[in-house]
């Protein structure tokens, strides 16, 4: 869970960097591994209890909802379908419970309001970012090395923040179920959630950084900060709330919501359809999976 | 030049020294301009044409070496990219002044006295253009306004338009000059006012340039 995360999740963080060549890849790699490492140890720890509070578990549940999260996210991929890992994991967590009578609606409310929030979330962050910190770099005379000198470290800086607020928002979802057993105290939960992570970074995380980056490319210097900018910030606001949420949607949120202001249409169809789709489609499958296996593996 | 590191103060001062070539080219052009129209021995023009292809040449130099530096990581690519392609669409003006003075030298053309003072208005205000287009380039830099240039850069080659087709019409009027003397003409004339054509193209790369930045 943590080696697909890592490898698919780094791309929306530092893919637009990489891909216009601003910043090498295995920089990149080399942040954004460290970074979501120190994310999940300083702030993952609030992830972990939203993650424990939905289902109780025993090490039986627990694998199997690893498992069924695992394979939705395989499964979407191979598919290519869109899938989120926090998603997944939540969809997993619940079939467990809906077998057994045992969901904390409260949790779960507090779960979807988070998902269906982080879209728009983004996008209204990346809206209000944009202009104040447009109105600001358009009125400063600036040299053109020293304005350029400032995306590029500014791009560098959200990336940064970015893979801290990934680590401390996702690592819930590699080591929650486990922590929750205390087969693993919240110390080792963290730790080990994040090198997870930070290993599918390191180990293949290139092509879908390149794929995606290319894709976000797109965007002028200035709009990629914003997006990535937007995309930590909710995020990491998430991660404080304590919900895992996908970084896909976050980064959708920032592009659509500069869009929206720039009156320029930067999202279609499809993918306003993936986004819905994330919120209904990969839960479902992953609930389908868990009750599945843990009605076939009692 | 403050808060610019090393590297990009080293790209600085050789735009600088690339434009000063390109001012050369003017200087020595007006200087070939003399010696053909006064009717200086061979080796005087062949020299002054030597002269104008020597600046050209060295502005050449100086802008691989720019694009050298710039590749190795000055500046985000799309900026880059803008400025790398600005710098070749002004390297069309020198291009220009030394292609005419072989051309003039070589083809042995010869300007009727009476339209002397009109060749040296096109080429002064070919002159004032390029000097409009640098101070455009430095406002692209050090990002103040530059409307005013633009808008004169675009009055000045309408001027060198007008002047170009008078100078036609009069020679094509002349019955004293043969037909292939006049066709020789209009063509150089044509490719004089091919000058401030060529600034005017690369003020237009440089305002398309600002608005990309433009947030």
């Amino acid at each position: 869970m943590g080696w697909s995360l890592g490898s698919n999740d780094s791309s929306n963080i530092f893919g637009t960097a990489v891909a216009s060549k601003m910043l090498r890849y295995r920089t990149a790699i080399i942040l954004c591994s460290l970074f979501v490492i120190a994310g999940a140890l300083l702030e993952g720890s609030r992830g972990l209890e939203t993650i424990n509070s939905l289902v109780s578990q025993t090490l039986h549940t627990a694998f199997i909802a690893s498992v069924s999260a695992g394979i939705t996210v395989t499964l979407m991929t191979v598919l290519k379908l869109p899938v989120s890992t926090s998603q997944a994991m939540v969809g997993a967590i619940l079939g467990i419970g809906v077998l057994r009578g045992d969901v904390n609606f409260a949790g779960l409310r507090k779960v979807v309001i988070s998902w269906i929030g982080t879209p728009i979330g983004a996008a209204l962050i990346a809206i209000a970012a944009y202009f104040v910190l447009g109105r600001l770099l358009d009125a400063l005379p600036l040299h053109i090395f020293l304005r350029d000198r400032i995306l590029k470290y500014g791009l560098i800086g959200a990336g940064i923040y970015g893979s801290y607020a990934l680590g401390a928002n996702n690592v819930a979802n590699v080591t929650g179920v486990y922590s929750q057993l205390g087969l693993i105290n919240e110390f080792q939960a963290v730790l080990l959630g994040g090198a997870s992570i930070a290993f599918g970074i390191l180990t293949y995380s290139r092509n879908v950084m390149m794929t995606v980056g290319k894709r976000l490319v797109k965007l002028d210097p200035f709009s990629a900060f914003i997006a990535v900018l937007a995309e930590a910030l909710t995020v990491h606001f998430y991660a404080k709330v304590g919900v895992p949420v996908s970084t896909s949607q976050a980064i959708i949120g920032a592009i659509l919501g500069i869009g929206i202001w720039k009156g320029v249409q930067t999202i279609n169809r499809k993918t306003l359809f993936n986004i819905v789709f994330g919120w209904v489609g990969t839960p479902c499958v992953a609930l389908i999976l868990s009750l599945l296996l843990l009605l076939l593996f009692p | 030049m403050k808060f610019l590191w090393k590297k990009e103060q080293s790209i600085m001062k050789k735009i600088n020294e690339y434009v000063g070539h390109i001012d050369s080219s003017f200087s020595l052009f007006h200087t070939f301009l003399e010696a053909v129209f006064g009717e200086k021995e061979l080796e005087v023009v062949k020299q002054a044409a030597q002269a104008v292809h020597n600046a050209e040449a060295s502005a050449d130099d100086v802008r691989r070496e720019i694009e050298y530096d710039l590749y190795n990581k000055a500046l985000i690519p799309e900026s880059r990219g803008d400025v790398l392609g600005l710098l070749e669409t002004m390297d069309k003006v020198p291009n220009k002044l030394e292609a005419l003075s072989f051309q003039i030298g070589l083809e042995k053309v010869d300007v009727p006295v009476q339209h002397h003072p009109d060749f040296f208005l096109m080429l002064e205000k070919s002159w004032e253009s390029w000097d409009a287009m640098k101070r455009c380039l430095h406002g692209m830099f050090y990002s103040h306004e530059i409307i005013d240039d633009l808008d004169l850069i675009d009055t000045l080659e309408s001027d060198c338009d007008v002047i170009g087709r008078k100078m036609v019409e009069q020679i094509f009027l002349d019955d004293s000059l043969e037909k292939a003397d006049k066709l020789q003409l209009r063509d150089v004339i044509d490719h004089l006012g091919d000058v401030t054509d060529r600034i005017q193209s690369a003020s237009d790369r440089l305002t398309i340039a600002l608005m990309k930045r433009k947030i």
